[in-house]
């Protein structure tokens, strides 16, 4: 009986668990010098404009203690009802935060249209690591629930959101 | 058989409390962290929040319907200042952050160097948006305009009438 009531607690412990972190959408990602890897992050938004999940995949590189170099990123988006549109992709050095890199070149456009085969690009961008009080690099992916022209009132000020997914980068 | 009935009762309040507790504890997190939500609000109340004084469009080439503001936040601390100007079809984003910003290049677009009231601006289209991309002091500005296509000169026009503290 109690083997019974303890695989029933850990069952139920672990189901909402599952709950409690589906949706999580800051990642910590970090590999050691010379490595090459991929930092996933899933967005969940469900609200009253849309219910979607977004994945976004970057590779990234250590070239030295000091650096990330951020190689390909991948976003991935699956919209189960609404229209969300993306907004710009923001790649931040630690250098105090002095430099902000920005590609544009999604915004605006409907997630709907990628959900079959995602979108791929190459930023090709050296972030500073060291020294650590300076903070690690970071990107940003800014998603709109829906377009702005959606946001008329009444509805405006209730209905629509900026879902900002973010993630951090550190070396190992 | 009492003993079990009373472990069993007993099973079923702790799990149906833990179940509770957690699905609370989820929903909560969800609503708040870890995802980053910026809901909206006024763009005066934006401004006031972004805290820094910055300048409107003055000159909008549709019939403004509403205005929305917000202020968005990078993981390190950098605050955004997004302020949209909606119409039936059209819209205006007024993006504004304290920090130097590069444009990265694209397949998707080719950046064009512009002339802003005598200074440098970067103007780009996506297909889907175009936007204006400027320096102003500490300040880096980025406007995008959405809906109906618009000729380069009226995207300049939009930026003129509020860069550089006009």
């Amino acid at each position: 009986m109690r083997r019974l009531l303890a695989v029933s607690l850990f069952l139920l412990l672990t189901l909402s668990a599952g709950i409690v972190f589906s949706g999580a959408s800051t990642q910590f990602c970090s590999a050691s010098v010379g490595e090459t890897d991929v930092c996933t992050n899933t967005l969940e938004v469900q609200d009253e404009a849309t219910y979607f999940t977004h994945t976004l995949r970057e590779t990234f590189y250590v070239p030295d203690p000091y650096h990330i170099t951020f190689k390909t990123t991948r976003f991935q988006p699956n919209v189960v009802r609404g229209d969300p549109v993306y907004g710009n992709y923001w790649i931040m050095d630690n250098l105090n935060s002095e430099q902000i890199y920005l590609t544009s070149a999604y915004n605006g456009k409907h997630l709907l249209d990628y959900g079959a085969t995602g979108i791929t690009f190459n930023p090709n961008v050296t972030g500073g690591y060291y020294p650590k009080s300076y903070g690690s690099p970071t990107t940003t992916l800014v998603v709109r629930n829906a377009a702005p022209v959606a946001c008329l009132p009444p509805v405006g000020y209730v209905l629509c959101q900026s879902y900002y997914q973010a993630s951090q980068f550190s070396v190992d | 058989m009492r003993t079990t009935r009373k472990v069993l009762g007993l099973a079923a309040i702790v799990a149906v409390t833990i179940v509770g507790f957690l699905g609370l504890a989820g929903q909560q997190t969800t609503a708040k962290e870890p995802i980053r939500k910026f809901e909206m609000q006024t763009v005066e109340a934006a401004i006031e929040k972004f805290g820094i004084q910055v300048e409107q469009p003055k000159q909008i080439p549709f019939d403004v319907k509403a205005s929305l503001g917000t202020v968005g936040e990078l993981p390190d601390g950098v605050k955004i200042l997004q302020m949209d100007y909606i119409g039936e079809k059209d819209w205006v984003t007024v993006e504004v952050i304290p920090k130097n910003v590069i444009w990265l290049p694209s397949e998707e677009y080719e950046i064009v160097t512009v002339n802003l009231n005598g200074h440098d601006a970067q103007y780009m289209d996506n297909d889907a948006v175009q936007m204006l991309l400027w320096s102003d002091g500490d300040l880096t500005h980025l406007l995008t305009v959405g809906g109906t296509k618009r000729t380069v000169e009226e995207i300049l026009d939009i930026a003129n009438s509020f860069a550089f503290d006009k």
